[in-house]
């Protein structure tokens, strides 16, 4: 809707421009990027947290955070998960399965988030091929996924195209199918080049927090249909103290990533 | 229960109070143009001998009962010469008067009589009237005049932006407009987002806008009456008209037929011919057709049949496919039960259809609202002093929000169809217009609402009827949890309301001031948490979760006038809304079959000063227009130890603009060159932006903190536009009219979105606007 609004406006006339925009800014809140995740049919699981911290909107470096304390606890089981470098934390772990509860706490400068999910299902990921049809310029790079879906259950897809490319679908329309849609890439897209293209299966809760995520990052365009908005809380909690929350989300998901090479 | 005692009382005493003393006789008749004979509404006649008067009716009638005597009748149009009829009145007499427009060289005209004491008189207030006029000289983008953009010019009322549909009256939201279009109910009143309305103005004759003192004749909306009269056609003379633009065209047929008349238009953009031209499977186009016909019958009897339609397409190679638009019939039947007894009939089907194709997505989805509407409507001119009006009406609603399937034989998509809900709306109404004295008058009316919406299928239930669900350890509001499905013959709901409305005026020389108080209920809400609304948001109707939204406004206001034609009105109002639904962030409104799981109830404010100053007459013609108000929202919480939305304090909502300037001004240079000119001024619209940045995902996402803790920058622009006409040549007359918006070319902020340059990788702020200057040619032509 967004794009078709701003076709038309550019029949006429340039309708972006950069402006200086003053902020009152609240910085320095934890950031935790969560996933812990093993490969669609596979048992084995691999956890990886990010680290940061909030900070001024028109800087470029993320200060992370690399003194956390970070553990994952199943039932009786704990792991230590370490830090790798620049704020980046891991672990792997031999079996991931459904109906388990799986418990991250990450502490922080003697604050503890936690947060607690269960492996979500996903459906599977069949193909990637590059079709021929275009959108509204004319130099689009048409990618046409297939995934069947699994029946009865509520599903939903995160894909990551690469690029800062991400895209959030819900089975609403397609329960237990085997569905095909289209995503383009713009001109930018290179050609020859091998690009992974992963598909997550999530549930709800981070359905929604990804599309609001994603209308916040300016993914969806932006334009005149906004939203009003707010702080974007994820699945984090304090139990110690409600006001020091913690941005981000843990998720517990089946992933598959496919190459894709455009001509 | 109180209410309706009360109100029945009072009603009954004062028709006790106006029983006739003396012997009265009843002038009536139609007002028409004396070439054309299309009725003239809102025509002021008055009776100096008994300081008395009245004005013609939406189709033109007029009625007033006075002594048996020798009087003159004095009446008196804007853009037509002043008549004066002597009458000697024994009986009842139909006088059908005949108005000859005004000679075009225009001095200042001195009127002695002062009849425009009968519109001060009057017990309404917060009314704006616009002819057609006004409408077409007012410069708007392309070229193209145009209703919505002009009535935004009037003190109170906004919108969202350029690239906005609908428009904002007193801090309301657009969904609490009624449009009426020869009293249907027009649903989507904006064609391509906003940047054209759906009214084309060589249709229209005259049009009111009740911004509050809404009469006990109109109910179902909260914030204002958008009422537009269509033209009936001349019915001596077949004319055509048309017009050339750079974007649309027009063409206009009327004339006779029969003893009545017919109007037929049709108006559409073609810059997309052009695009197939060049081999771009692209479109993006708009078109209407208004027709109306007229069958007077006899002296009591006339017969209206009166249609639109409207669509709007944008295709995008086939594959992607939208469109959208209303449609309406109406049959109208006026007939006079006696010289005092008008009454109009009225059955009207309105329809309004969104579809959107998505190939490349693999499906096909439907969705629109329809509705059957009877109405039957009174008007009593019981004696010169007092009217009664009373009616009853009914509508019958039909939603659905959404049809989908799959639209290739190989697509993925499951068909499904979102759960359609049934409702009906009964009112009656009863006000009078009685004069106390010769300086007070008032207006009091009460309706009466029945509103009830039918059993339906898979309606959820709750726990304890909450529908929203607040995470206590997350902090956030998530989509409610049913706890089972209603019996489709438990599933219904029934509101029934009483709405008093109340104009008080007292009337000095040449002024008067008014108070006035109204309660008004609203059973449909439109599910939209976008500023301004999309053509895919849908119409949901009040139910066992969604309580009608209410409102009370109370204004008061001064207007005067002086012997020049210059007016000023000043008015102060405050309303307050109760049931105005609110969005838990994140709230995901497409194909939702259960709205109330993310919809919170809360609670509206809005209150302001407008201001008018008017001068209608003469060469240099203008009217100024400065609103400051303020309009806020409250979402407490569900009272479960959460605080509610924003923590249930007061946010500025998406109509809050602070102060809002507007000058529309028209100078008549020689018969050949007319000059027109706007310029309006805006706050600018809340919004909220960023109190800093992380990164999630792979993605850098801004940081947002309250909802709108911000404003866009400030809104304004002046346009101007030139209109040449051409000497008249074998019975045919042609008019340039040329135009810029937005003459100094200033980039009015439609958003503010802050994101990652794709080069540099630094963070930005991008401003979106819509439009720049935008120079425009047209050319009309009448035979």
């Amino acid at each position: 809707m967004k794009k078709v609004v701003y076709i038309v406006c550019l029949i006429f006339l340039s309708c972006e421009e950069v402006i200086d925009v003053d902020l009152q800014q609240t910085l320095d809140q934890i950031v935790i990027d969560a996933e812990l995740s093993r490969p669609i049919g596979s048992e084995e699981g691999q956890l990886q947290v990010l680290v940061a911290k909030t900070y001024d909107f028109y800087g470029s470096e993320t200060p992370a955070v690399t003194n956390a304390n970070i553990s994952l606890h199943v039932g009786d089981e704990s792991w230590n998960v370490t830090h790798q470098k620049e704020g980046q934390y891991s672990v792997d772990i031999p079996s991931l399965v459904a109906d388990t509860s799986y418990k991250l706490s990450v502490e922080v400068d003697g604050k503890t988030y936690i947060a607690e999910e269960e492996l979500v299902l996903s459906g599977s990921f069949d193909k990637v091929v590059q079709g021929d049809g275009q959108l509204f310029s004319g130099t689009e790079t048409e990618a046409l996924i297939t995934l069947t879906d699994l029946p009865d259950l509520e599903n939903y897809y995160l894909f990551d195209f690469g690029y800062n490319n991400l895209l959030v679908t819900r089975d609403r329309f397609y329960d237990g199918k085997e569905f095909t849609f289209s995503f383009f890439y713009d001109d930018l897209f290179p050609k020859n080049t091998v690009v992974n293209i992963r598909m997550v299966g999530i549930d709800e809760a981070f359905f929604s927090y990804m599309q609001i995520l994603l209308s916040h990052s300016g993914q969806n365009g932006g334009g005149p249909f906004a939203a009003a908005t707010s702080t974007l809380l994820g699945n984090f909690v304090n139990p110690n103290d409600e006001t020091a929350i913690a941005l981000g989300y843990f998720r517990v998901v089946e992933q598959k990533s496919l190459p894709f090479t455009a001509e | 229960m109180q209410m309706r005692r009360i109100g029945c009382v009072t009603l009954f005493l004062l028709f006790l109070h106006i029983a006739p003393a003396q012997k009265r006789v009843t002038l009536s008749g139609d007002v028409s143009d004396s070439l054309s004979k299309e009725t003239l509404l809102g025509v002021t006649m008055l009776i100096p001998e008994l300081n008395k008067g009245t004005v013609t009716n939406s189709y033109g009638f007029y009625s007033i009962s006075v002594p048996v005597g020798e009087y003159t009748l004095v009446v008196q149009y804007l853009g037509y010469e002043t008549k004066r009829i002597s009458i000697s009145l024994t009986e009842n007499t139909r006088e059908n008067i005949l108005l000859d427009l005004a000679a075009e060289e225009l001095d200042e005209i001195v009127v002695t009589d002062n009849s425009e004491q009968v519109n001060i008189k009057k017990p309404e207030m917060s009314v704006n009237r616009l002819l057609s006029k006004t409408v077409l000289q007012t410069p708007a983008v392309f070229g193209e005049p145009d209703v919505l953009k002009t009535i935004q010019l009037l003190p109170g009322v906004t919108s969202a932006g350029e690239g906005a549909s609908g428009f904002n009256v007193r801090g309301g939201s657009a969904d609490q407009n009624l449009i009426l279009l020869d009293e249907a109910t027009i649903y989507n009143s904006s064609h391509l987002f906003g940047f054209f309305s759906v009214f084309n103005p060589d249709a229209i004759k005259d049009l009111r806008l009740y911004k509050g003192g809404i009469p006990a004749k109109y109910g179902g909306r909260l914030s204002s009456v958008l009422n537009i009269y269509q033209k009936e056609g001349n019915r001596e003379d077949f004319k055509l008209s048309g017009g050339i633009g750079l974007i649309t065209s027009r063409l206009l047929a009327e004339g006779p037929l029969g003893k009545g008349s017919f109007v037929v238009g049709g108006r559409g953009t073609y810059a997309h011919l052009f695009l197939k031209l060049t081999d771009n499977p692209n479109s993006a186009y708009f078109y209407d057709l208004n027709t109306k016909m007229s069958f007077p019958i006899n002296e009591r009897n006339k017969l209206y049949v009166s249609g639109y339609f409207g669509r709007d397409v944008f295709n995008v190679d086939e594959s992607f496919v939208n469109t959208y638009g209303n449609a309406v019939l109406n049959l109208r039947w006026n007939h006079l039960f006696s010289e005092r007894l008008f009454s109009n009939l009225s059955l009207i089907y309105s329809d309004y259809y969104y579809g959107l194709l998505l190939d490349f997505a693999g499906f096909d989805w439907n969705s629109g609202i329809q509705n059957l509407n009877l109405k039957y409507d009174f008007s009593y001119y019981a004696t010169e002093k007092t009217t009664f009006d009373f009616g009853l009406q009914s509508t019958y609603y039909s939603f659905n929000p959404g049809f989908i399937e799959p639209a290739r034989a190989d697509s993925g998509i499951n068909a499904e169809q979102l759960q359609k809900k049934y409702a009906m709306e009964h009112a009656l109404y009863a006000d009078v217009t009685h004069d106390l004295s010769d300086q007070f008058s008032l207006q009091f009316g009460l309706r009466f609402n029945h509103f009830t919406r039918l059993g339906q299928e898979n309606l959820f239930m709750y726990a304890n009827g909450q529908t929203t669900s607040y995470n206590i350890t997350l902090s956030i509001y998530e989509k409610g949890n049913p706890i089972g499905i209603y019996p489709t013959d438990k599933s219904s709901a029934t509101y029934s309301n009483v709405e008093p409305r109340l104009t008080l005026s007292y009337a000095f020389e040449n002024s008067a001031l008014k108070a006035s108080y109204n309660r008004l209920n609203q059973y449909l809400h439109l599910i939209s948490n976008t500023s301004s609304p999309t053509p895919l948001d849908i119409w949901a109707p009040s139910g066992p979760h969604l309580k009608p939204q209410q409102l009370d406004q109370w204004a008061i206001g001064y207007v005067a006038e002086t012997s020049s034609q210059q007016s000023i009105e000043i008015e102060g109002f405050y309303k307050n809304v109760r049931n105005r639904l609110d969005y838990i962030d994140g709230a995901d409104l497409v194909a939702n079959d259960a709205v109330e799981q993310i919809t919170m109830a809360g609670d509206v404010r809005a209150y302001g000063a407008e201001f008018l100053f008017k001068k209608s007459m003469g060469p240099v013609q203008y009217w100024l227009a400065y609103t400051w108000s303020k309009s806020e929202q409250k979402t407490p919480g569900l009272g479960i130890g959460d605080l509610g939305i924003n923590k249930g304090k007061w946010y500025p909502n998406a109509y809050d603009k602070r102060h809002d300037l507007s000058v529309n001004t028209s100078y008549k240079l020689n018969k050949k060159w007319r000059f027109n000119a706007n310029f309006l001024y805006q706050t600018g619209q809340p919004t909220t932006y960023p109190i800093g940045q992380y990164e999630f995902g792979g993605l850098r996402v801004p940081n947002y903190g309250t909802r709108n803790n911000n404003r866009l920058p400030d809104y304004h622009r002046m346009d101007i536009s030139a209109t040449l006409k051409r000497p008249e040549k074998n019975g045919r007359q042609g008019q340039w009219i040329f135009g810029v918006y937005n003459v100094y070319n200033r980039k009015n902020a439609a958003s503010v979105n802050f994101r990652q340059n794709r080069e540099t990788q630094q963070n930005e702020a991008v401003k979106f606007s819509i439009f720049g200057a935008v120079p425009s040619v047209m050319y009309r032509i009448n035979w």
